[in-house]
Order: C-alpha cells, then sequence, then structure tokens
C-alpha cells in the first residue's frame, strides 16, 4: 500500500478554520521561521515550524506536482495551485505554498515534501506564529455598491534580510505599490509601513516602481537587496536605506534582453566564484557572474538590450517558474512541462 | 453498526469512512497501514490527507477536505487476517454547467486610449478561474494577430478579494521612457493604430462553467497623456434641487478603481455618505449623496493616491522628467476644492 499523508495525531479534531486567506510567497527565515505572505488578508504570517533537524540529503523530484497534491486534497489537478515553493536551509525539506480550489475562495494550505518525496501538512493551528498586518492605505476597506472592498495587495515576494522581513507587493489599483521592511521578530501591534520604490532612467525620468522578485546579497559586508522591478531587470538597494516612509531609488546593474524579466532568483558559490541563478519570464534559465557584481553601474546611459553583469543561458533549462537553493550544489526547481508542474533538483551550473 | 467477524468491509457515513473489524491498537507504521483513501488512479499517488480515529472495532478516516464529488475513491482495508479489502466510492459525473458568466466590463471604457494607458481592469459576472488569465486575455493588432509583450503577466495575477475583477498591467518596462524596452520594442500601444482586447470563451469560472460569449473591445491610441492631474482643470456643477448629483468634469480619463476610492465629499471634515459613479468614459464624476444636500459648504477631496488612466497623480506625471523645471519637484498631493450649495 502506498504511503499514507496522516498528517494529524490520532483523534485530533480539525475545528479550526484555515487562518491563511492566500499564500502567493513564502520563504525561511533562520531557525526553521516559515514566512508566508498573505497578500489577501493582508498580513505576513512567520510559523515557528520547529522542522531544523536534517531530514535526509537525497535529491528530490515529485513529477505532476499538482496530480500529486490533488490526490492529496481529494480533488482533480485543475484545482489545485502552486504559487511559491521554498526550501527548509535547516532541515533540507520542501515547503510548499498551495491553493486548493479554482477561485479567489481557494482553500489556503502549506505542505511540506521530505527528501522521499512523502507530503504532509503544516498544521497553521498547531503551528506557534506571529503575524504582522499590512494594512496602511487609504480607504483600503472602502467598498463597492455590492458592499465588497475591491483592493488587494499581492504580494510577489518576501524574505529575510538582515533581521528584517522584506516584503515586495503589488496593488490590484495603485500603481506606486510599497515595499515593506519589518523587524523580525514581530513585535506587537507595528504595522510594516511602507518604502517607496523607484526608477530612474538616464538621469532624466523618474518613476515608482513594484518590484517583483529579489534576493539579498552583500556588497562589501554590507546587505542589500538585488531585485527585479516590473520594469527593469536587475537593480541594487542597500537595506540601511530601506527605511519606513522612505524613497529609494535602486541602480540598475544589468540589462537581460528585450522585455525580459526575473521571475526568481538564487545566489550560490561555486568553486569558489560566486553566481546568480536567474529563473525568466522570457530568456529561460540565466547564470549571471556575480564575482564583481559590485563593479557593475549604475547602467544610466546606455541602450543596449543587454548590458552590465555578464551572463550565459542555461539551455538546458526551459520553463523553470520557481527557484529555490537546495544544498551547497543543487538548486530546487518548479517546472511547467506543457500542462504538468514538477518539482526537480537540479546540479547548480 | 458492529462489523460483522465473518467479513471485512469498508463503509462511508457521510465524509468519514470506516473499515473493520480491527480489534486492536495501530500497527508500529501507523493507520495509513491499515486504511487509506486513494483520490487519484495514479500508482504514483499518495492517499489522502486526513485525520484518523478508532471507533468500537473499527478504524475511522476523515479525509482533511470533503473530496470532489467527481473524484473516484479507491478505499483500502488490510484486516488483520484475510485478504485486503478494496472499495470504490464517489466517482458521480457532475453535470456540465451551462456557461452564464460574462465579462460585464472593462476600464478605461472609451474606445480611444493614449499610448501610455497604464493598466485595464475586467469586470465579471461570477468569480473566476485564477492562474489561467494569460491563456486566455491578449491584444490583437489591427490584422487579428496576437501581440505579445503586452501585459505584466505575474503568475499570482491581480485580482479583487471575489476573484470577479482582473487588474491588467501594461507592461512599464515599454511604457517608461528612457527604459531600454521603450527604446527597442516600443510601447505596448502606438498612436495612430488600432487594437483589440480580445478575451476567450474557454477561460472558464471558479465554478467550471465556460464564458457565454467571447470578448472584444476595439479602441484606437490617442497621443500619450504625460502631465500631472491638475485639480485646478476640474469643472464642478454645483447640485440645483436637493437630490441632485454634484458633478465634476476632469478633462481626462481616470483610474475607474482609485476614483472610486480616492475621492470623496466632505463636510466640516467628515465624510458625506454617498455613492461615486463614473461617467462619460470616466472623465466625469457624479456623487450621488445618500441625504439630500443641505445649505453650506463643501469640500470635494482627492486623494494623492488618485491617478489617471496613464498614472499620472494630482502634482506627479508618471514619469517625472527631471530636466522640466515644472516637473523636477513634483510630488502627489490631496487635493480639496471648495463649493457651496
Amino acid at each position: 500500500m502506498a504511503q499514507s499523508g496522516d498528517t494529524t495525531t490520532l483523534e485530533k479534531a480539525r475545528t479550526q478554520r484555515a487562518q491563511l486567506k492566500s499564500a502567493s510567497a513564502i520563504a525561511f527565515a533562520p531557525n526553521g521561521v516559515l514566512l508566508v505572505g498573505d497578500g489577501l488578508g493582508g498580513a505576513v504570517y512567520a510559523f515557528e515550524t520547529g522542522d531544523v533537524t536534517t531530514s535526509g540529503s537525497g535529491p528530490l523530484t515529485i513529477d505532476d506536482l499538482t496530480g500529486k497534491i490533488a490526490a492529496l486534497l481529494g480533488t482533480t489537478a485543475d484545482q489545485i495551485r502552486v504559487p511559491d515553493i521554498a526550501v527548509n536551509p535547516d532541515s533540507g525539506n520542501v515547503y510548499l505554498a498551495v491553493a486548493r480550489g479554482a477561485g479567489a475562495d481557494a482553500e489556503t494550505l502549506i505542505l511540506k515534501a521530505d527528501r522521499t518525496g512523502e507530503i504532509t501538512e503544516l498544521d497553521q493551528d498547531a503551528t506557534p506564529h506571529t503575524r504582522v498586518a499590512l494594512v496602511d492605505q487609504p480607504d483600503a476597506d472602502k467598498v463597492d455598491r455590492r458592499g465588497n472592498a475591491l483592493r488587494t495587495d499581492t504580494i510577489t515576494d518576501l524574505g529575510y534580510v538582515d533581521g528584517k522581513v522584506i516584503v515586495a507587493g503589488l496593488s490590484n489599483e495603485e500603481f506606486a505599490s510599497t515595499l515593506r521592511a519589518i523587524p523580525y521578530p514581530f513585535t506587537g501591534a507595528a504595522q510594516g509601513a511602507g518604502i517607496e520604490i523607484w526608477h530612474g532612467a538616464h538621469g532624466q525620468y523618474e518613476t515608482n516602481a513594484p518590484i517583483r522578485t529579489f534576493i539579498s546579497y552583500e556588497f562589501d559586508g554590507k546587505p542589500e537587496i538585488l531585485a527585479s522591478y516590473t520594469c527593469t531587470p536587475l537593480v541594487r538597494i542597500p537595506v540601511a536605506k530601506l527605511t519606513p516612509g522612505a524613497k529609494v531609488k535602486g541602480m540598475t546593474i544589468a540589462e537581460l534582453g528585450n522585455m525580459n524579466r526575473p521571475l526568481d532568483m538564487i545566489a550560490y558559490k561555486k568553486d569558489g566564484v560566486d553566481y546568480i541563478l536567474m529563473a525568466n519570464s522570457n530568456r529561460g534559465v540565466m547564470k549571471l557572474d556575480a564575482s564583481r557584481l559590485g563593479d557593475y553601474g549604475p547602467i544610466t546611459d546606455k541602450i543596449a538590450a543587454t548590458e552590465g553583469v555578464p551572463y550565459e543561458t542555461i539551455e538546458a533549462l526551459q520553463g523553470v517558474r520557481r527557484l529555490d537553493r537546495f544544498d551547497d550544489g543543487r538548486a530546487l526547481a518548479m517546472v511547467a512541462t506543457g500542462d504538468a508542474l514538477n518539482l526537480t533538483t537540479i546540479a547548480l551550473p | 453498526m458492529p462489523f460483522p467477524e465473518d467479513g471485512a468491509r469498508i463503509v462511508r457515513d457521510g465524509q468519514t469512512f470506516r473499515a473493520g473489524p480491527w480489534p486492536g491498537p495501530a500497527p508500529t507504521g501507523g493507520w495509513g497501514e491499515v486504511l487509506a483513501v486513494f483520490a487519484s488512479e495514479d500508482p504514483a499517488a499518495p492517499a489522502m490527507l486526513g485525520a484518523y480515529g478508532r471507533d468500537a472495532d473499527g478504524v475511522t478516516f476523515t479525509p482533511r477536505f470533503v473530496p470532489a464529488p467527481s473524484v473516484r475513491l479507491r478505499a483500502e482495508f488490510r484486516p488483520l487476517t484475510g485478504e485486503p479489502v478494496v472499495a470504490w466510492f464517489g466517482g458521480v459525473p457532475q453535470p456540465v454547467r451551462a456557461p452564464t458568466t460574462r465579462v460585464l466590463q472593462v476600464t478605461p471604457s472609451a474606445d480611444v486610449w493614449p499610448e501610455n494607458v497604464l493598466k485595464l481592469y475586467v469586470s465579471f459576472s461570477a468569480p473566476m478561474r485564477i492562474g489561467v488569465a494569460w491563456e486566455h486575455i491578449r491584444m490583437l493588432d489591427a490584422g487579428g494577430r496576437a501581440m505579445g509583450g503586452m501585459f505584466v503577466e505575474i503568475d499570482q495575477e491581480l485580482w479583487d478579494p471575489e476573484g470577479r475583477r482582473l487588474t491588467v498591467l501594461f507592461d512599464p518596462g515599454r511604457i517608461k521612457r528612457g527604459l531600454v524596452d521603450h527604446i527597442n520594442e516600443g510601447p505596448p500601444l502606438t498612436v495612430g493604430h488600432r487594437f483589440t482586447l480580445e478575451i476567450d470563451t474557454f477561460w472558464r469560472d471558479a465554478r467550471g462553467g465556460l464564458l457565454a460569449e467571447p470578448f472584444a473591445k476595439t479602441i484606437t491610441v490617442s497621443p500619450p497623456l504625460r502631465t500631472p492631474i491638475d485639480p485646478a482643470e476640474w469643472r464642478l456643477t454645483p447640485p440645483v434641487r436637493p437630490t441632485d448629483p454634484l458633478l465634476v468634469e476632469v478633462g481626462r480619463p481616470l483610474d475607474a478603481a482609485l476614483a472610486a476610492r480616492a475621492i470623496s465629499v466632505r463636510r466640516d471634515g467628515l465624510v458625506v455618505p454617498g455613492e461615486t459613479e463614473l461617467e462619460a468614459a470616466e472623465t466625469r464624476l457624479a456623487f450621488h449623496p445618500k441625504r439630500p444636500w443641505t445649505p453650506g459648504r463643501y469640500c470635494l477631496h482627492a486623494d494623492a493616491i488618485l491617478e489617471d488612466i496613464a498614472g499620472n497623480r494630482i502634482g506627479r506625471a508618471f514619469d517625472i522628467d527631471r530636466a522640466d523645471p515644472a516637473q523636477r519637484d513634483g510630488a502627489a498631493r490631496d487635493a480639496d476644492l471648495a463649493f457651496d450649495i
């Protein structure tokens, strides 16, 4: 008999509603703390998973991921979405943000896959957690004629950087979306005050620039984020500048081909050289040489489609939607192949 | 009901599966070795998640979620003695839902959009399936060819909480002046040309029904709108009768969602209850007070988050041209326009 997916202790009734209204981005902070961006619920959660013991060192492959999750949850694959994945660096287990249901009222779950591929559910109620609300929009809860609030923030990425949880969001109304840097552990009712992110082109034009994805990166021992805007592939922003109410302009350090935007990024070291692996909307997976990342930019007066940090395209990797560091030599990739979504371990190139 | 001594079986009682007889405690490998219910015919697929329990002489399993009725469930029970028992449940084909969901509205509702239009909203008559938008919505050129690279195709998509209204951002990298894609690829829409926004019927709603009809909206493109919103240009027509609306001619199309949220009427600092309607292709506001107007001084308040359809705000253009002294230090601001009744 195949292994059962029993995630609950014997006779434990599950009566509490799931707290998460959505989970569009997940990431790990130290000590097995899982950060979950719940844009629909206007909050970021930090779950203290206690999952800090190495669970194995083998690769992880789950073919037909949505089909497998659908089987676990008693439905069909077309009712399953997996918005994000995160590897817990403390245990090697893989966490998946999952929506069960086709519409906005889908149930939100966090699943955990161990190195054998067995998938279990994180019990949101039983796992100690803290929450910080992200509401700072004027009249954000103003309702329409049918009594419905229409505004939402979609959290496109989040991460733990230098003692802060950094949250990138995109509003479904204002273009000038904000970034938030919230000290962790979350304290009291402190809300994540917004930071306006700007983009400058050629020293002449300035625009609001929502961030789509980012990673932390150290330059000269100081923490920064390497971010992709909805309009520009790669900018750097010092974390020290991310203070509440600030107006921060990122510095463009690479152009990566026309109409190309990174979907996800990871930083790694191989044979003593720093690299960034990047899954893109338009140009497959790219490997950027990051050994002299601090030397590039700002790109202000060139109009070449590719400029700045040198990169190569990894032709063998197609359809990669999400990436995370798996271990020192490997990455975990969520790959779309036709209609199927697969989870696979790849050697870092 | 007790299980008969002579035969192991599995029954379904509401949402709970019972298998028995099982006289003892759980085996060391857990209850999953005794009873498992599968919702997939893929032999590699795991059993359903759920909670196990014991009753008088059997094992119970309650799935984490109520299984979809159309899914065929295979329950497997391994009794202490004798052959494993397999029983099938569910698998009831669901009637095909008649297509009833429609596109109600697309804003900007005008037939002419500026070249730098930043986003559009698509409102549906029922909640939609999320995660497939970019397969079903596209811009066609004048020859009917689908054009790629138009939108910010983020896989999370930008929906209202109910999943009825989708926000579609045009690629800002092609709209913002001075960026590589704006220079090399040009803006998504080009002045003087005709385009058609198309939504096909294969986009299912959240309950699985197809759209009742395809949607198409053809627009022509006007020059870009690059100046800040200036409330000094707004024309207010105060109501003549106590139940008349306040009319505000804005002179440019506003972002429909933000106009409804960012503009209010106030008196003595308090918000006057009422409804704001957008008219004339979002260039005119009509504020209908909930209660008849009473004489006095009022104020039309616009919050700094207000944008027109090209992302320009009050006092600040979408892309600030720092070479232009008039724009250099522009900051988005609130505006208050007083009027008397």
